[in-house]
């Protein structure tokens, strides 16, 4: 009984944490509809400048308050400077807090170094209550009265003043509410900064459960995460319920299933996300464009650098034409294969890289680019085929690469599957943040699955594809010239699938699913064939990825390698299959460059570029490379898609007559 | 009496506590042109989105050629033969005007999983398409981005797209919506001569367009039909006068 006690406290104390890191994200996210990844960084500063300031001043409550002040302050920048040109923008606004997270991060590490730091818990507070048997940290007790507390002051913001009332009324019309005299700016700036001052307000506070380390951004917006879907957005209850459920499952599986209690959460979140996709207490969250944010996305791809088509005859792609379409891509096909035998060893590798990651690329902008389905969780595809080769050849000793390579398609394939089915219960940000999750989950068995992952330390000693050829060792040159035909095939195959009655009908659905509907496209199909699509490509990739390293290790699975994925998609250009492949090249040779200049600013680059290219180059590089040329062209330009890929080609059943 | 292609039994549609349909029991024979008029915030665009399964009924059923589709989501009921256009623009709007009708085309197949075939590849659709864009007198433009077309050639391309599959109900939602009068009437002959051998069910505010078109009027006021009535039927009650056309819209009536 005492012990049931004492798990229960442990459970709901760790909830009062949950409920304090999460109230800032519910808040944001349900009333502002502003995504902010960045929640778990912002928690992470509070933790580490509340440290700080109490070592200096020696007192804990100055120690919180100064993190929570940091926090607040990192928050405020971040909306006055950034999100607030990005109000309705999901995708903008996910991936500039992505840069910030990298930026948060590593600015971080150059202050406080990558050591972890430990916890305290002030002297007042360390006694323990003991009633008989029982015994409880009075610490645990502060952090649960410290998070009722602030869940009453919050219910009472948030319901019994008119701020909540305004904010929804300014999301649902700005120009009525500012009209009215309420200075909308001003309220979300400081709605956001106070959710940031929570999160930071907490880092302290929860430190000695969540620890102090750099994995924190990405644990807490992890955990945050997860109580949001499972509480539903928009209402503090909502919230307040979600932590005590994660907390308590947490709590409970810990103590009675010590070996697999890191995947109670994930069950309860997968279990949430199945029977009630909107979350226990939450309103659905829909987000279906109206009219008003349609013409804005219009006016915003409108801005695009694209000639507006000449309307010309339509013909047969004559000689010419076809030579002109296909020019790009035998030129660069033409110039990788002249590469492979000229380049010295160290850059043929990087070469390698750029293609292996290429093709990952290119299969999340089927489903991010063309589907419109902005997945975070990208790597689990690649991972779990890497990781299958790596099983099969580490532990079963199996050398041969056609049975390796369809091994790892196969799995990668199934995963999709099973990953997308449940996935595609939530639409838009609630699909990005449970791709998250999945990803993690993934990370998660790969780190603990010791037996059969090797766990941290990996899989080690795969060795270059055995071709079954006797005699025939592939050195680098071949296993170079392996994945090019590899990344050939995969783009041919996803080149014919975009640009087909398929694709279209997925762009369809990007643009406007609800009228897709009433089309009599069964849309929920179209986009999970995209992702099984998208799933197996990457697949292929992680096979590739798993010979080149000659090992797997649990980081291929991790968020930063989704991470990795989606910028070399938007920096190239979404929806374009050729800029993604341009941005393959430009991560893998900044980082490497990187790493030879200044090896420890390579996260704040990265940072940097993301928010570089939401603000300032939307669309990539893509749209700017098909116009240059256009110029080329030898009849007038003619584009049938402005967002996507540039000149689909001649009807050919139709002739002008 | 025709049979109904749409039926509706004791249809009724709440928000919350709030009743916008209560009870409409309706039908619409085959290939009659239905028109449902009623003052704003009668429940007009609620009822569409009902039928078309945009939104679901809170009680009550809708039957389609006999079948029962209350529960079909709105790709399933376009595969039975209903179709329908919005009130306000609702297209893809990045997308080429012929992009967009090929899309509409390709609706009514079952799977729309052709993974290697060309969207272009179709020649029955291709001509299709053709045929409805001379039709609208908009071939010249099939390369332009549907961003880039007037107001008025969009609010087409928007009926259009809903009857590109031959429907055989299709409901528009104020298809003369945002249009100055002097277009509104040419455009009620080409709804026309896109409509035949359709059966149409419209909403609209513009008396002359309904008046032009409809074989049939049903008055919708607070989520009741108050009466139905041929035009001339419906512009002689008393009822009808007071609530809705009211002062200056008899002159309206009267051109009937």
């Amino acid at each position: 009984m005492e012990r049931i006690l004492t798990i229960f406290l442990i459970g709901i104390s760790f909830g009062s944490i949950l409920f304090l890191l999460s109230a800032g994200l519910s808040l944001t996210m349900g009333l502002m509809r502003i995504v902010n990844l960045a929640h778990g960084a912002i928690f992470m500063v509070g933790a580490y400048v509340g440290l700080a300031v109490t070592n200096i001043t020696g007192h804990f409550t100055i120690g919180l308050l100064g993190g929570a002040v940091a926090a607040g302050l990192v928050g405020l920048i971040m909306e006055a400077g950034f999100l607030r040109r990005l109000y309705k923008q999901e995708s903008g606004q996910v991936l500039l807090t992505i840069g910030f997270i990298y930026i948060i991060m590593n600015v971080v590490q150059w202050i406080w170094g990558a050591k972890p730091l430990s916890g305290i818990v002030p002297g007042s507070l360390s006694a323990v209550i003991g009633i008989g048997d029982f015994y409880f940290p009075v610490f645990r007790f502060f952090m649960i009265g410290f998070g009722l507390l602030m869940a009453v002051l919050l219910w009472l913001f948030q319901d019994k003043t008119k701020v909540g009332a305004t904010i929804r009324a300014g999301m649902d019309n700005r120009q009525v509410a500012t009209a009215l005299g309420i200075n909308l700016k001003r309220l979300f700036t400081a709605v956001f900064a106070l959710g940031s001052f929570v999160a930071g307000l907490c880092g302290l506070l929860g430190a000695p459960l969540m620890g102090i380390n750099l994995q924190v951004g990405w644990d807490a917006l992890l955990l945050a995460m997860i109580v949001v879907i499972v509480g539903g957005t928009g209402s503090v209850q909502g919230t307040l319920l979600g932590a005590m459920i994660i907390g308590l499952v947490d709590a409970f599986g810990k103590a009675y299933f010590p070996d697999i209690a890191y995947f109670a959460i994930y069950v309860a979140l997968i279990l949430i996300l199945l029977f009630r996709p909107s979350g226990l207490l939450g309103r659905p969250f829909s987000i279906q464009k109206t009219a008003e944010e349609m013409t804005q996305s219009v006016t915003l791809s409108a801005k695009m650098p694209l000639s507006i088509p000449a309307a010309t005859g339509l013909r047969k792609p004559g000689a010419r034409q076809r030579l002109y379409r296909l020019a790009p891509f035998i030129g660069a096909a033409c110039v990788l294969i002249m590469l492979g035998p000229l380049l010295p060893s160290f850059y043929l590798g990087m070469l390698t890289k750029v293609l292996i990651y290429a093709i990952f690329a290119i299969s999340l902008d089927l489903m991010m680019g063309y589907g419109g389905l902005t997945s975070m969780g990208h790597a689990a595809f690649l991972g779990v085929a890497g990781y299958t080769v790596g099983i099969l050849a580490v532990k079963e000793g199996i050398g041969l690469f056609w049975v390796l390579l369809p091994a790892g398609i196969v799995v990668a394939a199934l995963i999709s599957a099973i990953i997308g089915y449940i996935c595609l219960r939530v639409s838009g940000t609630y699909f990005l943040l449970v791709t998250i999750a999945f990803g993690q989950l993934l990370a998660i068995v790969a780190t603990k699955w010791y037996k059969v992952t090797g766990g941290t330390d990996g899989l080690v000693g795969i060795k270059r594809p055995d071709l079954g050829i006797p005699g025939f060792n592939l050195g680098p040159i071949g296993f170079y010239f392996l994945v090019f035909i590899a990344l050939v095939v995969c783009f041919a195959v996803l080149y014919r699938i975009v640009t087909s009655a398929y694709g279209r009908a997925l762009v369809g659905v990007r643009e406007n699913e609800p009228r897709m509907r009433s089309l009599g496209y069964n849309t929920w199909r179209l986009k999970y064939v995209a992702i099984i699509i998208s799933g197996t490509v990457a697949g292929v990739a992680g096979v590739f990825l798993a010979y080149y390293y000659g090992a797997m290790v649990p980081s291929t699975l991790a968020i930063e390698m989704s991470t990795a994925g989606m910028l070399m998609v938007i920096l190239g250009g979404p929806g374009t299959l050729f800029g993604p492949f341009i941005g393959a090249i430009v991560v893998v040779l900044g980082e490497n460059i990187s790493l030879t200049y200044v090896p420890d600013r390579w996260p704040l680059i990265l940072g940097g570029i993301f928010i570089l290219c939401v603000m300032l180059l939307r669309g990539g590089f893509a749209p700017y490379l098909s116009r240059l040329y256009q110029r080329f062209r030898p009849e007038p330009a003619r584009i049938t898609d402005l967002g996507g890929v540039p000149d689909l080609g001649e009807v050919p059943d139709l002739r002008e007559s | 009496m025709q049979t109904a292609v749409l039926r509706t039994e004791n249809l009724s549609k709440s928000f919350g506590g709030l009743d916008v349909l209560s009870g409409i029991t309706f039908s619409a024979g085959e290939n009659e042109n239905v028109a449902i008029i009623g003052p704003n915030g009668a429940g007009k665009t609620t009822f569409f989105n009902v039928l078309g399964g945009q939104l679901p009924a809170t009680s009550g059923r809708i039957f389609l050629v006999g079948q029962e589709v209350t529960k079909l989501p709105p790709d399933r009921r376009l595969h039975l033969g209903l179709a329908r256009s919005y009130q306000i623009n609702n297209l893809f709007f990045t997308l080429s005007l012929l992009d967009n009708m090929l899309l509409a085309l390709y609706g009514a197949e079952h799977s729309h999983l052709h993974l290697l075939r060309s969207l272009y590849g179709r020649r029955d659709y291709a001509e299709e398409a053709r045929r409805m864009l001379e039709l609208m007198e908009l071939w010249d433009k099939r390369f332009e981005i549907v961003a880039a077309l007037s107001y008025g050639d969009q609010r087409l391309v928007e009926i259009a797209l809903s009857l590109a599959t031959k429907p055989k109900v299709v409901l528009l939602d104020e298809p003369t919506a945002g249009l100055p009068t002097s277009e509104a009437l040419g455009f009620a002959a080409k709804i026309r001569r896109l409509t035949t051998d359709i059966t149409l069910v419209f909403c609209a505010h513009d008396m002359d367009l309904v008046f032009n078109l409809a074989d049939r009027i049903a008055v919708l006021y607070f989520g009741e039909i108050l009466c139905e009535g041929t035009p001339g039927e419906i512009s002689c009650n008393a009822k009808v006068q007071e609530i809705y056309l009211g002062q200056g819209s008899k002159g309206a009536a009267g051109n009937a």
